[in-house]
């Protein structure tokens, strides 16, 4: 059963008693919310993510609730809570639906460590698979979604997971996270996807989330294999350019945009090491969005070039 | 004896009952046990006893992400314990570790599966400022505390105010007793010291002897009125006594060195209570020979209730009425056993604003850095 | 830096290697590190593989036909090397 196929009452409902249990990519997430705006987001932009049929286990097991105390009429705020924990100080209520992305994406970074989990971005053509580590403002948010209109799959604009046994990447269709400019570029871009309203004021800027397209979350059972990774930056009027980077620098700043490289250990080394191996690395610079699709669409995946050892 | 919830203590008193419980039942104990810091510990039970593919799919992928974690955690304070014997080597001052440091150095059970926090060791008073300085130098800092923490700590407690390094983060406690110089019982640091055992294939490493390092655990456990790891710490008090209990001579030695140490009390609830709670194999005679260092009735029905509750897991599916009231009152308890009266109420009092101060300084960005 | 200090591996069982060309990648599993180091970086550390080493041996090893500027150049980079790695953790005096 999907999330469309509750009413929106009926979701509400269930979110402030016993909750709901999403499957996200791999993962079962119970919430529970008495907050309309998280009722509302949820069934915004999870309308095409299934509701689990098993409700005995979930994965993870959050609530957003409204802490208690004078606090609660003067200035509203929202508290993430995973099972007994309360990891985050409280946001202003408005900033209710991002706090539940934000958290679920700490769950993950911080539990899943059957993946080594990579702050990037990764988009898959005939489940071959381009990693986008990028800080914020690189242009990541925009060129993915060229990307998806011209008949790539979003596996997860926010969090990659290569999975540590197989070196697969596995699908973690959630919604994606927009912020500042890259809003407005979106709504111009890919007007039927639905979008939240904009949250001003948060610490990473005006943000809005963005839903998915229908197939990115219907294929979220299917893996992909790494064949590149890709440092992309949006840069004024200048030219497209895909230019090979060293893959012994690559893998250290991939290592340090993983959340959890270094509590794996040599197993993330050696997972990290094998999907470098794998894949064409690259710099890419553009300003025009058209050119950018066309080039991706023309890649090739590389021969991997294995590495040497001592 | 266990609330009606409770899937993590029945599992840790008989671990064949892993192997009945449904997915329901597993979404439970791994909450719970992820909460009690016991989860690692769950995976390695059930890889030594084989049954480890037997269990769900979705809860044993928690059971060995965990794992992980805990195989990291080793891997710092190994490392850590390389680090300080390094900068303390030229004192030539012994590194007598205490508690999870010394069982990873040792390779004693309650090592299997553990997750660190800080590391503890035991230096004479004398050398305190010399090792002090000397780790200073390597690296180290010390906390920022105000002057009435330092004073806290260096006047009445046994130990430093906690160090912390700089680079790594790891954070060291170190000790000159075990307990403070103003707390009721006595128990005399050189006679610790004078029993300690070298750690084979780490120069200049020590633990305390068998029956010293249980009596340690158990007056850390039943006096220091830390309860929030209470069942973990009455695991590890479990697994000591199994490991060292093959060897007749340690249950034969023990109430006699507690008595020694003026630890008797402390001992008699921890053999109490892991017989009560986890089946630990106490022989009847060495029971009987600890309760002559027991509470009185009224007190032991008091403490009783008390502890019954804080050595429950924390979680919130295993509490019953009054729990929190019970943590409450025995931590009360272990200051009043620590400090006199007239300074208790100001330390408590200051405490607990500084402790409202910590929860208002987490973190208010949602932003993963795992290290 | 003194001369004659000898210097060796810390963990020498632990260390993984990755090479791409002229890029050495190390994991230092007693430490948990990840470091990048040039060929000759990675040359000089693998020299400490067997048994320790003190600057002026390892200069003379990979000196070759250098001439003095050279092997006092090379001296200084090593001596700076040891000094960088001894640091991280990954040797130490022997």
């Amino acid at each position: 059963m999907k999330v469309s196929e509750l009413a929106a009452d009926d979701l509400d409902a269930r979110l402030r008693g016993r909750g709901v249990y999403l499957r996200t990519g791999p993962f079962v997430c119970h919430v529970c919310s008495p907050i309309a705006s998280v009722a509302n987001g949820i069934h915004l932009l999870y309308a095409n993510h299934a509701l689990s049929t098993d409700t005995a286990f979930a994965d993870f097991h959050v609530r957003l609730t409204r802490p208690t105390g004078l606090r609660r009429w003067l200035r509203p705020q929202v508290l993430f809570h995973m099972d007994d924990r309360t990891p985050f100080k409280p946001l202003p209520l408005g900033q209710a639906f991002p706090m539940l992305e934000w958290g679920l994406n700490w769950c993950v970074a911080n539990h899943a460590h059957q993946y080594l989990v990579v702050h990037a971005a990764v988009v898959a053509k005939d489940d071959r698979a381009m990693i986008m580590p990028a800080p914020p403002g690189s242009g990541k948010s925009t060129l993915c979604a060229g990307l998806v209109a011209r008949g790539w799959r979003l596996l997860s604009d926010e969090l990659t997971l290569i999975s540590v046994d197989d070196g697969q990447i596995t699908p973690l269709p959630r919604p994606v996270s927009l912020k500042n400019d890259s809003i407005a570029v979106m709504r111009a871009f890919a007007p039927h996807l639905a979008m939240t309203d904009e949250c001003h004021d948060t610490v990473k800027g005006t943000v809005a989330h963005m839903g998915l397209p229908r197939d990115s979350v219907t294929r979220g059972d299917t893996p992909a294999q790494p064949a590149w990774i890709v440092f992309p930056r949006y840069k004024p009027g200048s030219d497209t350019s895909l230019v090979p980077r060293k893959k012994g620098a690559t893998l250290l700043e991939v290592a340090r945009n993983g959340f959890n490289y270094s509590i794996l250990g040599a197993r993330g080394f050696n997972c990290l090491a094998d999907t470098v191996a794998r894949c064409g690395c690259y710099d890419f610079t553009y300003s025009r969005l058209a050119e950018a699709t066309d080039l991706f669409n023309a890649l090739e995946p590389t021969v991997a070039s294995p590495a040497g050892g001592a | 004896m266990t609330a009606p919830l409770d899937q993590l203590t029945p599992v840790l008193r008989q671990p064949e009952r892993l192997a009945a419980l449904g997915h329901a039942e597993w979404d439970l104990l791994v909450r719970q046990a992820r909460s009690a810091d016991l989860l690692p510990r769950l995976c390695i039970l059930l890889a030594e006893q084989d049954r480890l593919d037997a269990v769900p799919e979705r809860p044993r992928t928690h059971l060995l992400a965990t794992k992980v974690v805990a195989e990291k955690h080793a891997q710092q304070v190994r490392w850590e314990i390389h680090r300080i014997r390094h900068a303390i080597a030229p004192t030539g001052v012994p590194l007598l570790l205490l508690k999870g440091a010394a069982y990873l150095a040792a390779g004693l059970p309650p090592a299997r599966g553990r997750l660190f926090t800080d590391i503890d060791f035991l230096v004479p008073k004398e050398e305190l400022s010399t090792v002090e300085r000397m780790l200073l130098a390597h690296g180290w800092v010390a906390s920022h505390l105000d002057a009435y923490d330092q004073h806290y700590y260096r006047q009445w407690m046994h130990e430093l105010p906690p160090l912390w390094h700089l680079h790594r983060h790891s954070v060291l406690d170190v000790h000159h007793t075990i307990l403070p110089e103003t707390a009721r019982l006595h128990p005399d640091p050189d006679k610790l010291r004078a029993a300690a055992r070298p750690v084979p294939g780490m120069d200049g490493v020590q633990v305390l002897a068998p029956i010293d390092m249980v009596l340690h655990s158990a007056t850390h456990l039943f006096h220091d009125g830390e309860f929030n790891h209470g069942l973990r710490d009455l695991v590890d008090l479990d697994d000591l006594m199994r490991h060292f209990g093959v060897d007749e001579c340690f249950w034969r030695h023990l109430v006699r060195r507690a008595k020694e140490l003026d630890l008797r009390r402390p001992l008699y609830y921890a053999l109490c209570y892991t017989r009560k709670i986890l089946g630990t194999p106490v022989p009847e005679a060495v029971m009987a020979a600890a309760e002559a260092g027991g509470p009185s009735p009224f007190a032991g029905t008091v403490m009783d209730a008390l502890l019954r509750r804080a050595l429950a897991p924390e979680h919130p599916t295993c509490v019953e009425r009054f729990t929190g009231v019970a943590r409450w009152l025995l931590y009360v308890r272990s200051h009043y056993l620590r400090m006199p009266l007239h300074l208790l109420v100001p330390h408590l009092v200051r405490k607990s604003l500084k402790k409202r101060e910590a929860l208002a300084a987490r973190p208010t960005r949602p932003v993963v850095n795992e290290k | 830096m003194a001369t004659g200090v000898a210097w060796r591996l810390t963990a020498p069982t632990e260390l993984q290697w990755v090479q791409w060309g002229d890029e050495w990648v190390l994991y230092h599993g007693a430490t948990g590190d990840t470091h990048l180091l040039e060929p000759l970086a990675a040359e000089a550390l693998q020299a400490l593989r067997d048994a320790p080493v003190t600057t002026e041996g390892l200069v003379a090893a990979l000196a070759g036909d250098a001439d003095e500027e050279g092997r006092r150049q090379l001296s200084t980079y090593i001596g700076s090397l040891f000094e960088t790695l001894s640091r991280l953790g990954v040797i130490e005096r022997a």
